[in-house]
C-alpha cells in the first residue's frame, strides 16, 4: 500500500496505543504483586499530587518500574530504528546494528571500564562504553573508506574484523577477571536494565531522540538508496553523504542505547523486519512504526525477564534472543531468494 | 528536446585512462548505441553522463547546462537513467517503484500528490505495466521488472533517457518488445535515447546513430550502416566476422565466424534468394 | 529529584516510626554511617552467610526475607526469598517492608545498595576479609540487631575454639598445603580468601599464599614442582563425588600427598563461607594437617 501522512498516523496511532498498553501491564506485573488497579491509583494520586508519599507501592512503580520501563522503551526504539538504518545502509533486510562493530567496541568499553574499577562511578559504565563505541565507530569508518566514500562492502568487512580483534581482547580480559568482576561483566553483556533511573534516561534521550529525527528526515532517501546506489544518485539522492549520516547516526544511537543497559540482540534485527513484512518497506513509514514496535517488544521482553524467575531476573538479551532466532529461522526459511 | 554535449573528456578510476579525449555531440531526439567490447569503457561513459562520475578533464553539457555545476535533482529532471536487470531485496510495489521517479519533484519531507500519481499511472499504462501496480517488485520476472524501471524512468519526466545493457537479461521475445518501445518513445516523445548494448544486431536495426569504443576512445562514430562494417567491428572487438545484410530491413547484421571458418568468400545476397 | 529525596525522608519515617523514633548510628564496615532503629525486627538478609550469623544470634522471627541459596539452617528454606545475592532483586526487596537490610561487600553490587539508600531503607554493609573479620562482623550484626549478649556468647566459643587450635599446634611441623575449590580449570585460594586464612592458622602453608588474588587459576606444572604434602579438595556435595574427586589426584604420583594418601574432600560451606560455622572449617582443617590432635577438637 502506498504510504500516505493519512495512513502514517494511522498506524503509528495503533502502534502506539499497542505501546501504552503494555506499559499498564508491565506496571503492574514484577516481583512484588501489587494489582492493576493499585497501578493507576498509584500513577493518578502521583500525577495529581506529586509530594505527597506514596508507601513501598508508590516507591515501586514509580521509582523502579517507570523508569525502568521508560529505559526499555528508549532502547528498543533506538536499537530498532538503528536497524533499519543499517539495513538501508548494507541494503540488506537481515543486517543488525551490530554488524558494523558497534557491540564490541562497547563491550570493550565496559569490560576496561569494570575491570578499572570505574563501574562504581555513577556515569563510569555508560560513559566508558559510549567511549568505546565511539572509538570503534571511527576506526571502522576509516578502514571503511575508500577514497573519499564510503564502499560498504569493504565497511562490512572492515566492522567484522574489528568486531573480532575486540572480542579477542574481551575475552582474555574476562580470564583474567575476579569472580565478582565476572558477575558484572557477565550481566552486561546480556543485557541489564536492573538499574534504570531517571538520571540515565535524561542523559540518553536527546541523542537518541534527535538521531532518530534526523533520519527520518531523510526516509525517502533511504528508499531510493536501497533501490541500488547508481538509481539512488541519478534520482537526485547526494548518496555518499547519506551514507555517511546514516552510518554516523544509527552508530550514535546504537551507542548511547548499548551504554546504559549492555547488549541486548535481535531487536534490531526482528523488528525492521517484521515492520517491513507488516507495513511495506516504505522507509517513511517503516522508521517510525519500528521505533514504536521496537519500544513494545522490548519493554514486553524486560517485564518477562524480570517476572518470570522471579526474584530472580533473567537477562534480558537471552529472552529477545529466545524469541529472534526461532524467527530469524523462519525469515531465513520464507525468503525466496 | 535536449541535446548532450561531451567535450573532450577524460576519466579514470586509479592509475591509467578508462575514457580517453571523448568528444560526442548528441542531438535532441537522437538515438543512439554505444557498443564496444569489454573495458572499452561503455558504463563508464553512460556514468558520466548522467553525473555519476565527474571527468578529471573535459567537460559534459545537458541540454546546454555544464553537468558538473547543476544539482543533482536538477540533473534528475533532465535525465533518466534506466540500469541493468537487477534483484531488488526489498519489496517495493511496482507503484512505489515507479513513484520513485518523481523523487526529484519532491522537497525532502514532502509526500506525493495527487498529480505525482497521474503521471506514475500514465508512465505505467505506457510501459504496459498496470497490471503490476500492487506487486512486489522482486515477485516480478527479469522483463516485467525491466518495463517497471522504464517506466519509473519516464515519470522523472525526462528529456534524455540513458539505458545500460537493456536487455542483457532478455529473452528474445522481450529483447524486441523492448527496442519497439523505445522506439515508440523516442518517435512520439520526441526524447533523446542513448542506449549502451552488447547487442549489435538490435542495436544497428533500431538505433539511428552508433558509436563504437575501444579502449576508451571513440572508434568510430556515425550510422549503422558507416559503423557497422566488417573492419571496424573486427578491429574493435579483436575477432572475425561476416557482415551483411538483415533480407527484411536492410540493416547491417554480423555473424561470428569461428576460428576455423574459411577465409573472405561472401555470396551476394544482395536482393538474391 | 526532590520529589524522590521527598518521598525517601517520608518514607523512612513511615517505616522508622512503625515502633518509636529512637535510633542509633553506626559505622558499618565499609565506612558508611548507617542510622538503625532500636529494636530492628524486619530484617532482610543479601547473603545465605548473612542469614546463618541472624539465625546463629537467635533473630530467626525477626527475619522477613533471605537471599536465594540461603539453606542453612534449614530453617532458612522457609523465608521468603529476595534474589541471589550477585543481582538481588529490588522489587521484592522493598515490598517486603525492611526496618534493616544488612548486605555484604563481597558479592552483593554496591549499586543496589546504594539504590536501597537512596530510597530511604537502612543498609548495614559487612566486608569480613578473614577469620577474625568474620568475628567481627557476627559482633557488628549482634550490636545493630540489639542482641549483643548472644553475639558475645557465640563469637566467645569461637574464639575459644581458635584459641585451642593455636596451642596444639604451635610447635607442630606446618605441611604444605595445596587446597583446590575448582577442578577445570584448577582453582586455588590465594591472599585474601577465608581458606587461606584457615590453612596459616591451622598450621599449614598453603602453596599458592603467595598470590595476590583470592582464587587464582593453577596448573598442574606448579603443584608438581612445589609438592604439597596435603592436599584438600572443597566440594559442595562431599559425600556424593569424593571418590570422583579425589580419583583425579591419583596420576600424579609424584607429589608427597597422593603418595601417602593425604588427599582429603571438604565442605566448601565450612571453608567459603564469612559464617559461624567458619570455626569447623578451621578445625577440620587442623584435623586434617595435623590427625594426632584430631580426637581433641570439637568438631571431629
Amino acid at each position: 500500500m502506498i504510504v500516505t501522512p493519512k495512513r502514517i498516523i494511522t498506524i503509528c496511532s495503533l502502534l502506539f496505543c499497542l505501546l501504552l498498553g503494555v506499559i499498564l501491564v508491565s506496571l503492574s506485573v514484577g516481583a512484588a504483586e501489587l494489582g492493576s488497579a493499585q497501578v493507576v491509583r498509584v500513577l493518578i494520586q502521583g500525577a495529581i499530587h506529586p509530594g505527597i508519599p506514596v508507601g513501598p507501592e508508590g516507591i515501586i512503580i514509580l521509582s523502579v518500574r517507570f523508569p525502568r520501563i521508560l529505559l526499555a522503551g528508549l532502547v528498543g526504539a533506538a536499537l530498532a530504528v538503528a536497524g533499519c538504518c543499517f539495513q538501508a545502509l548494507l541494503r540488506n533486510p537481515l543486517a543488525d546494528p551490530y554488524i558494523l562493530g558497534v557491540s564490541s567496541g562497547s563491550a570493550l568499553g565496559a569490560v576496561s571500564a569494570i575491570l578499572v574499577g570505574l563501574s562504581t562511578a555513577s556515569f563510569g559504565m555508560p560513559l566508558a562504553s559510549f567511549c568505546g563505541a565511539i572509538f570503534t565507530v571511527v576506526l571502522v569508518f576509516h578502514v571503511g573508506k575508500v577514497g573519499t566514500g564510503l564502499h560498504t562492502n569493504t565497511l562490512l568487512l572492515a566492522g567484522v574484523i574489528i568486531s573480532a580483534f575486540f572480542s579477542a581482547i574481551i575475552m582474555f580480559l574476562i580470564s583474567v577477571a575476579q569472580n565478582e568482576d565476572l558477575s558484572k561483566i557477565v550481566f552486561w553483556l546480556m543485557g541489564d536494565f536492573s538499574f534504570s533511573n531517571y538520571h540515565l534516561i535524561l542523559i540518553v534521550l536527546p541523542y537518541i531522540m534527535g538521531g532518530t529525527g534526523v533520519i527520518y528526515s531523510y526516509a525517502r532517501g533511504f528508499n531510493l538508496m536501497v533501490m541500488g546506489e547508481e538509481t539512488a544518485v541519478q534520482l537526485g539522492v547526494d548518496v555518499e553523504r547519506l551514507k555517511r549520516m546514516a552510518y554516523i547516526l544509527a552508530s550514535l544511537i546504537t551507542a548511547a542505547a548499548v551504554s546504559v543497559c549492555g547488549l541486548i540482540g535481535f531487536v534490531g534485527l526482528i523488528i525492521p523486519h517484521s515492520v517491513r513484512m507488516l507495513f511495506g518497506p516504505d522507509h517513511r513509514l517503516l522508521i517510525p512504526a519500528s521505533a514504536l514496535m521496537g519500544a513494545s517488544f522490548l519493554i514486553g521482553s524486560d517485564t518477562i525477564a524480570r517476572t518470570i524467575a522471579a526474584p530472580t531476573e533473567l537477562p534480558v538479551g537471552a529472552v529477545t534472543a529466545t524469541f529472534g532466532a526461532p524467527f530469524f529461522i523462519y525469515l531465513l526459511k520464507r525468503r525466496k531468494v | 528536446m535536449a541535446s548532450i554535449d561531451v567535450r573532450e573528456v577524460f576519466f579514470r578510476y586509479t592509475d591509467h585512462w578508462v575514457i580517453e579525449d571523448l568528444s560526442l555531440r548528441v542531438e535532441g531526439g537522437e538515438f543512439w548505441g554505444v557498443i564496444g567490447p569489454n573495458g572499452s569503457g561503455k558504463t563508464t561513459l553512460l556514468r558520466l553522463l548522467y553525473g555519476f562520475l565527474n571527468p578529471q578533464r573535459g567537460t559534459v553539457f545537458i541540454d546546454g547546462g555544464e553537468l558538473g555545476r547543476m544539482k543533482r535533482s536538477d540533473i534528475a529532471k533532465k535525465v533518466a537513467v534506466v540500469p541493468q536487470e537487477h534483484q531488488i531485496n526489498f519489496p517495493f510495489t511496482s507503484l512505489e517503484v515507479v513513484l520513485m521517479g518523481r523523487s526529484p519533484y519532491l522537497g525532502r519531507l514532502q509526500f506525493e500528490n495527487s498529480g505525482d500519481f497521474r503521471i506514475a499511472e500514465w508512465a505505467m499504462g505506457l510501459t504496459d505495466t498496470l497490471r503490476f501496480s500492487g506487486r512486489p517488485i522482486n515477485e516480478l520476472s527479469g522483463g516485467e521488472r525491466q518495463r517497471v524501471f522504464i517506466a519509473r524512468a519516464l515519470a522523472q519526466e525526462p528529456q534524455i533517457i540513458l539505458f545500460d545493457e537493456p536487455t542483457s537479461n532478455l529473452d528474445i521475445n522481450h529483447q524486441v518488445e523492448f527496442y519497439d518501445l523505445i522506439n515508440r518513445l523516442n518517435l512520439e516523445k520526441k526524447l533523446t535515447i542513448l542506449v549502451v548494448s552488447h547487442d549489435i544486431n538490435l542495436a544497428s536495426e533500431y538505433c539511428r546513430k552508433i558509436l563504437l569504443l575501444k579502449g576508451g576512445r571513440i572508434f568510430k562514430m556515425g550510422s549503422p550502416r558507416e559503423v557497422v562494417a566488417a573492419e571496424y567491428i573486427s578491429q574493435a572487438y579483436g575477432s572475425r566476422v561476416l557482415v551483411d545484410e538483415n533480407p527484411l530491413t536492410g540493416s547491417p547484421r554480423i555473424t561470428l565466424l569461428r576460428k576455423d571458418a574459411p577465409e573472405g568468400e561472401k555470396p551476394e545476397t544482395k536482393g538474391e534468394w | 529529584m526532590g520529589r524522590m529525596c521527598l518521598n525517601a525522608f517520608l518514607l523512612s519515617l513511615f517505616l522508622g516510626g512503625m515502633g518509636f523514633a529512637a535510633e542509633r548510628v553506626f559505622v558499618d564496615e565499609v565506612g558508611r554511617r548507617v542510622s538503625v532503629p532500636e529494636y530492628p525486627h524486619r530484617i532482610i538478609s543479601l547473603s545465605p552467610s548473612i542469614t546463618e550469623i541472624l539465625f546463629s544470634l537467635g533473630l530467626e522471627e525477626r527475619i522477613v526475607g533471605v537471599s536465594n541459596h540461603s539453606d542453612f539452617p534449614p530453617r532458612a528454606l522457609a523465608k521468603p526469598r529476595v534474589g541471589s545475592y550477585i543481582n538481588p532483586s529490588v522489587e521484592r526487596t522493598i515490598s517486603l517492608n525492611p526496618d534493616l537490610i544488612v548486605a555484604t561487600a563481597a558479592g552483593n553490587p554496591r549499586e543496589f545498595v546504594e539504590r536501597m539508600e537512596s530510597l530511604g531503607l537502612t543498609v548495614y554493609t559487612v566486608y569480613p576479609k578473614d577469620f577474625d573479620g568474620i568475628l567481627r562482623s557476627i559482633s557488628h550484626i549482634a550490636a545493630i540487631a540489639g542482641v549483643e549478649h548472644s553475639g558475645a556468647r557465640v563469637v566467645g566459643e569461637m574464639r575459644r575454639r581458635k584459641r585451642r587450635i593455636l596451642e596444639l599446634t604451635r610447635d607442630r611441623p606446618r605441611p604444605m598445603v595445596f587446597l583446590q575449590i575448582g577442578t577445570t580449570p584448577i582453582v586455588t585460594v590465594g591472599k585474601g580468601s577465608f581458606a587461606d586464612d584457615l590453612i596459616s592458622l591451622a598450621g599449614g602453608r598453603n602453596i599458592a599464599g603467595g598470590e595476590p588474588v583470592k582464587y587464582p587459576r593453577y596448573s598442574i606444572e606448579e603443584i608438581l614442582v612445589k609438592a604439597p604434602d596435603v592436599v584438600i579438595i572443597t566440594s559442595m556435595d562431599p559425600r556424593g563425588n569424593s571418590q570422583k574427586l579425589a580419583e583425579g589426584w591419583k596420576r600424579w604420583k609424584t607429589i608427597p600427598a597422593v603418595k601417602r594418601g593425604r588427599v582429603f574432600v571438604i565442605d566448601s560451606d565450612l571453608v567459603d563461607l564469612p559464617s559461624p560455622r567458619i570455626i569447623e572449617g578451621l578445625e577440620t582443617i587442623a584435623g586434617i594437617l595435623h590427625p594426632e590432635i584430631r580426637g581433641m577438637l570439637r568438631s571431629q
